[in-house]
């Protein structure tokens, strides 16, 4: 006996044992960057531990280039934990393969991959990359944590320039800078130990602006053309040189846009149906070739195909309001629904979306021209509320897009169910989305089919043993960003049996999974408001022979949002009525404690607001 | 699953009179299962260039409203044409597809995959021509591809795949596209899929074979054809390698296919779409020489085990098991089941799988031996050797992986297979396992492999046939106790889970050993806190693999009521048959056994208020029960939910599904206490 209680006991410290060890670390990370005659060299040698199988997959490395970069792999090697070598991979073990990024048709990158793997913990896999390139906006991102769950033990980043080279850069004060001049060249030296990865948590700041980055641009570049990244003006004038010549449109196009217009006079209506015109005749493809990450194909381009990315399809709904004497601009955004914010003081490349501004009678129209599906002049969750870079032959600038406002509910539902004695029945459910809920479900309502949005519809509402019958979508105001939906269930159990008594809940909102505070470690970000509003209505039989007990009424507000609660009797069926807003903001770690309070007293009392219905 | 094989050929005997090469054709079509009298009907003009208003005007499919899209027709053309003074295989492939609405959109995009082999010799797309049309103020505008915008990507050393975008497709269009494939790898006739995503108003392919090899061929998902012929080409004969023949052209056809949409709980999709598959079964050489590639299991059996990669590679590794035998495993008088598990662990431990499936080694046993890592094929046929140089009665079994498709043992295809197991013969019956996978126990196999039969490829006069579906029940034990005190606000369980068998490797996998990422999943999921949480046996994977913890969840209330719900959030919540009926088996890849116990101490000045009813179901297919047992101190509930076969036939789904119903609904019931008053 003693001795199993000893087994167990070791079993368990063991297990702790492993648990406090990260599954790999990367040792060594060191990148050196030189610059000679127009070329960049960045040659890159890592070393990584790996501690037990969980850290198995990150060995598997993956080094992407484009067409025409010249990238060597000199060594990848496996060696033991005291750096005795077991294996070194054969050029064969390193594959080539074309990375076609999800969404895009072709791009002509690629990935050189290797995936070096030993059966004894803890071993290491060296290696050691170089790469040159001639044309780039970049002479070094650099960021010493790579991945989720990887500590970096030392790295360093060095970039040899010549003497009269100028350069931009950015890094944080986590990593010290050192600068050391030569003989005709400078060394710059970024040095880090014992860098941990960042946590990743719910609402947080996006990855992008946590990870610690050194940036280092030139202030002249050649990308198909010379320019500068001396001001955000310098840039986004060598993006206009870029897109000069490619709005030209072919004479049927133009004859095509007569006829669309004619008899129009007001701008907004002229705008409105010409995008309209782009979202049901021209599709999202990508397709990027040489310097197609940064020059759009012309507009007779996408004439032809009736397809294009990002840059095409704006360039194309520029050059259609270019003929009607429209004034327009293309504008550079960093895209996503986490905002990255722009490091404003070093002009670069810090985008990988455009959209189009019209300026309208004192204000602008924005035109996310991938969409088949935003009203004109809806800028959606993918890039609300940061800042873009606006081109302009003499004038280009940084400017603010605008933020998501909620002033009516993102989604009003009224919730009416007829069941019988068993909690069986039916469901109808009257819907008004606005905002993110309406891009979601008007995404699907345009580009899915009836499986895949039922699907969808299911996933949506908060609702179990419920199947979903029919479904209706009406979209009243195609300028507006607002959906009207309509559907009906088969519902079973939709009330609590509890001895003899029936117990009706409140629908739960949507849940948004917080850390508790004292794990949390990163602010929270909500980049736009949600704004939830329930009516649920309960029907069944000869609801005057119980008694019905109601619960008191709840309102909480707070800086964060509010929530409100209550039941009532109406025409002999059961109603509770509730709402929550959640506002958007950044909120700091120091008031976090009292968000969480709040979302979990939400989810607390939608949860315990129970209709009580007992037999007489 | 319906299928019908057939054999292709364009035979010729060859009478060695000096001067005069005579042919003569057979062609014959072995139906090896039973085929009822199958619909002659029409085939269809499918010329390009041919739409009509009436077409573009279409906007639904009436036989399928729910269509995104729908073919019009598609045909396959598969001939033998010279190239460079070698015969290849040209393929030409021409669709019509009406697109209905954004969603279709999609089948604008055309990806033909190409394959490369070590040694230079790769298929190659030849030609593509392609066109959009679109009623356009009533007028057909018709747009035609440009075939320079033709993409290559590189998907591996193997393969690529060409890409192209038809031009100007929007709702309402009509594409069609046709392309050219040629091939010159003759074991790879290119396969044909009637069935599609979305429906299918006629399919037709049309294969002409030229005497030098005859082919096999099985229809899959289907009985029969709606429309084939074949027939000798008139006109002139060929010469080819010095023989003159006529090609012979055998055209099949199917119409109104319906949309094969994503199903759940199948185990491929692969077995179920109507599909016409090739195997080459001879080579017949203008000297008169044959060769057979595989004309029966045996053959097959044989060509295996003299295959370099298979039983060469077995045969191959003798000397470097051996070794291992005579310096780190080294036996003295253990038993025979000692020694396997012995083996089997060593290999699981000495070599890491680096997930890829395959029958065939990929590399030299040294190359392993170095590397200590390979594909199922290196790691389990070196195991075998290992096994053969301990004197054990070991023997590769070929498989289909789940997931991979059934195997029809009416006629041997090497294309079922895809994955190789082990076969070890005890006196007293014999044990299947895979040394790929440390996370299952030596003599069992992980759920990757359980799907269909296998065969033992060995050199036994009659095949050996295999099932490798588990006939071990898994079992989940739940232990809950509660102590409830009502001044709380919060209810204190304890929960012991024990799993076993494939439950038990599932769990493993699910919950891994670290007991801190366990602990903030469950207070994810259903609990308020967790303490004194423990995982035992990740690794002893001959017991049951334990989780044990203590917990708090809300103590449910009604006014002064305790309301509890016995068996936690464990039981199922909603019914997970959902479908109103089923046409494919059900699988859970064992039987599945799984109890709870729960004991809820009555509080000082409590009774109980409720007890549900009873549930009681037991009968062939499985037996589901609850139980209530009370004293003043303890209310004890159990519940038993056994599901007796691993493998359900369809015809008892909606029995299955009324069944867990019940159970969702008895299982979750809740049990009141109340104040003695």
């Amino acid at each position: 006996m003693k001795v199993r209680i000893y087994l167990v006991i070791t079993l368990f410290c063991f297990s702790i044992g492993l648990q406090s060890q990260y599954p790999a670390e990367l040792l060594e990370f060191h990148k050196e960057v030189s610059l000679k005659k127009n070329k960049l060299k960045t040659k890159v040698t890592k070393l990584l531990q790996i501690n037990n199988p969980d850290g198995d997959d990150y060995t598997d490395t993956y080094l992407y280039f484009s067409k025409g970069d010249d990238i060597k792999v000199h060594t990848v090697r496996i060696e033991d934990a005291q750096g005795k070598v077991l294996r070194e991979l054969k050029k064969k073990e390193i594959k080539i393969q074309s990375s076609v990024a999800g969404g895009a048709l072709y791009t002509d990158d690629f990935v050189k991959y290797f995936k070096p793997k030993w059966h004894e913990y803890p071993y290491r896999i060296y290696y050691e990359y170089t790469r040159v390139v001639d044309k780039f906006l970049f002479l070094s991102r650099w960021s010493p944590v790579t991945r989720r769950d990887v500590p970096t033990r030392s790295g360093t980043l060095t970039v040899t320039l010549p003497e009269d080279y100028s350069v931009n850069m950015s890094y944080p004060d986590a990593i010290p800078f050192s600068r050391k001049e030569l003989d005709q060249e400078i060394i710059y030296t970024w040095k880090v130990s014992n860098m941990l990865p960042p946590d990743l948590e719910a609402h947080g700041p996006a990855l992008e602006s946590i990870l610690p980055t050194v940036l280092v641009v030139p202030q002249n570049f050649t990308f198909g053309l010379e320019g500068s990244l001396a001001t955000w003006n310098d840039y986004g004038q060598w993006q206009y040189r870029m897109n000069e010549g490619l709005r030209e449109l072919p004479d049927s196009e133009k004859q095509k846009i007569d006829e669309l217009v004619n008899g129009l006079t007001d701008p907004k209506e002229i705008i409105a149906i010409l995008y309209r015109y782009l979202q049901e005749n021209h599709r999202y493809i990508l397709v990027a070739i040489d310097t197609g990450g940064l020059k759009p194909y012309p507009a007779s381009y996408v004439c032809e195909k009736r397809y294009g990315d990002c840059k095409a399809l704006t360039n194309f709904m520029q050059a259609m309001l270019d003929y009607v004497k429209i004034p327009s601009f293309y504008v550079k955004v960093y895209a996503g629904d986490n905002p990255v914010p722009l490091k404003t003081n070093i002009p670069g490349q810090q985008f990988n979306h455009v959209i189009l501004g019209v300026p309208v009678e004192g204000d602008t129209m924005w035109l996310e021209n991938t969409s088949n599906a935003h009203p004109s002049g809806y800028l959606g969750t993918f890039t609300q509320n940061r800042k873009g870079l606006l081109v302009d032959p003499t004038d280009s600038r940084l400017i603010d897009l605008p933020p998501l406002i909620a002033e009516k509910p993102t989604q009003h539902s009224i919730f009416n169910f007829v069941l019988d004695d068993s909690g069986k029945g039916t469901l109808r459910i009257a819907t008004t989305v606005t905002n993110q809920d309406f891009e979601s479900l008007n995404y699907y309502r345009n580009n899915k089919t009836v499986t895949k949005i039922k699907q969808a519809l299911t996933y949506y509402f908060p609702l179990s043993n419920t199947a979903l019958v029919d479904f209706e979508f009406n979209q009243p105001d195609r300028s507006r960003p607002t959906l009207e939906l309509t559907t009906n269930w088969r519902t079973k159990r939709q009330f609590q049996k509890i001895g003899n008594r029936k117990v009706f809940a409140s629908l739960p909102f949507s849940t948004f999974d917080l850390e508790k505070p004292e794990e949390r470690s990163q602010p929270v970000v909500f980049n736009y408001p949600v704004f939830e509003s329930f009516e649920v209505n309960y029907e069944i039989p000869d609801l005057d022979k119980y008694k019905v007990e109601l619960p008191a009424p709840v309102l909480i507000e707070t800086p964060f949002g509010s929530l409100s609660v209550s039941a009532s009797v109406i025409d002999g069926a059961l109603k509770i009525q509730q709402e929550r807003i959640i506002q958007a903001g950044a909120f700091s770690l120091e008031i976090y404690p009292e968000l969480y309070d709040f979302m979990e007293n939400t989810e607390k009392v939608t949860k315990k607001f129970l209709i009580i219905c007992t037999p007489e | 699953m319906n299928s019908v094989i057939h054999t292709l050929t364009n035979n010729f005997t060859l009478h060695f009179n000096f001067y005069l090469m005579k042919l003569s054709y057979f062609f014959f079509v072995v139906l090896v299962l039973s085929v009822s009298s199958s619909l002659f009907g029409q085939r269809m003009e499918t010329k390009l260039k041919n739409v009509s208003r009436e077409e573009l005007k279409i906007k639904e499919y009436l036989k399928d409203p729910l269509a995104e899209a729908y073919v019009i027709f598609d045909t396959g053309k598969t001939t033998f044409v010279m190239r460079n003074e070698q015969l290849v295989i040209q393929h030409i492939r021409t669709s019509k597809i009406k697109i209905l609405n954004n969603e279709g959109i999609k089948y604008g995009e055309i990806s033909v995959p190409l394959y490369r082999d070590n040694n230079r010799e790769y298929e190659e797309l030849i030609r593509v021509e392609a066109y959009s049309y679109n009623l356009e103020n009533g007028e057909i505008e018709t747009t035609t591809f440009n075939d320079k915008e033709i993409f290559e990507e590189i998907i591996n050393d193997h393969w690529t795949r060409k890409k192209f975008v038809i031009p100007n497709v929007k709702e309402g269009s009509i594409i069609e596209y046709r392309y050219v494939m040629e091939t010159p790898f003759f074991f790879n006739l290119p396969d044909w899929e009637f069935q599609q995503k979305i429906p299918v108003s006629y399919s037709e392919y049309s294969v002409s074979v030229v005497p030098f090899y005859v082919y096999q061929f099985i229809l899959k998902g289907a009985p029969d054809f709606d429309y084939r012929d074949a027939k000798k080409e008139g006109g002139l004969k060929r010469r080819v390698y010095g023989v003159d023949f006529n090609d012979l052209t055998t055209v099949v056809a199917m119409k109104d296919l319906q949309a094969f949409r994503d199903e759940s709980y199948i185990s491929s999709v692969d077995d179920y779409l109507v599909s016409l598959d090739f195997q080459l079964s001879r080579i017949q050489r203008p000297d008169g020489s044959k060769t057979e590639i595989m004309t029966n299991w045996k053959d097959l059996r044989k060509d295996y085990l003299s295959n370099p990669e298979f039983g060469g590679y077995i045969k191959k590794s003798r000397k470097a098991a051996k070794k291992i035998l005579e310096s780190e495993l080294v036996f003295t008088d253990e038993k025979p089941a000692e020694k396997i598990q012995k083996i089997v662990n060593f290999a699981k431990t000495e070599f890491k799988w680096n997930e890829f499936y395959g029958k065939l080694s990929t590399q030299s046993p040294k190359s392993l031996l170095s590397k200590k890592s390979g594909n199922v094929a290196d790691i389990n046929l070196f195991t075998i050797a290992l096994l053969r140089a301990a004197g054990m009665d070991a023997n590769p079994v070929i498989i289909s992986s789940r997931g991979h498709g059934k195997v029809e043992t009416s006629y041997p295809f090497a294309s079922f297979f895809n994955y190789v197991i082990i076969q070890i013969k005890l006196d007293n019956g014999m044990l299947l396992t895979d040394a790929t996978d440390k996370m299952i126990a030596f003599n069992r196999l992980p759920p990757r492999c359980i799907n269909d039969k296998g065969l033992v490829i060995n050199d036994a006069e009659t095949e050996e046939w295999l099932y490798t579906i588990s006939e071990v029940p898994s079992k989940t034990v739940t232990i809950i106790k509660m102590n409830p005190d009502p001044d709380k606000e919060e209810l204190d369980v304890q929960v012991i889970r024990q799993k076993t068998e494939i439950d038990g490797y599932l769990a493993r996998q699910r919950t891994g050993e670290n007991s801190e990422a366990l602990k903030d999943k469950l207070v994810e999921e259903d609990f308020n806190s967790i303490s004194n949480i423990k995982i035992k046996n990740y690794d002893n994977l001959r017991s049951p693999f334990v989780v044990a913890f203590q917990g708090k969840v809300d103590q449910e209330r009604l006014n002064e009521q305790l309301v509890f719900s016995p068996f936690l959030n464990y039981p199922p919540k909603e019914n997970y048959f959902t479908e109103p009926n089923r046409t494919y088996p059900i699988d859970f890849l064992a039987p599945n056994f799984e109890s709870f116990t729960t004991e809820i101490m009555i509080p000082e000045g409590y009774k109980v208020a409720y007890l549900p009813e009873p549930l009681n179901i037991d009968d062939k297919l499985v037996s589901f029960n609850t139980d209530y047992q009370t004293n003043d101190k303890v209310l004890t509930v159990t519940g038993n939910m056994n599901f007796k076969m691993g493998l359900y036939a369809p015809k008892y789904y909606r029995l299955l599904k009324a069944h867990v119903e019940e159970v969702v609904a008895s299982f979750n019931e809740k049990i009141i206490l109340e104040k003695v008053e």
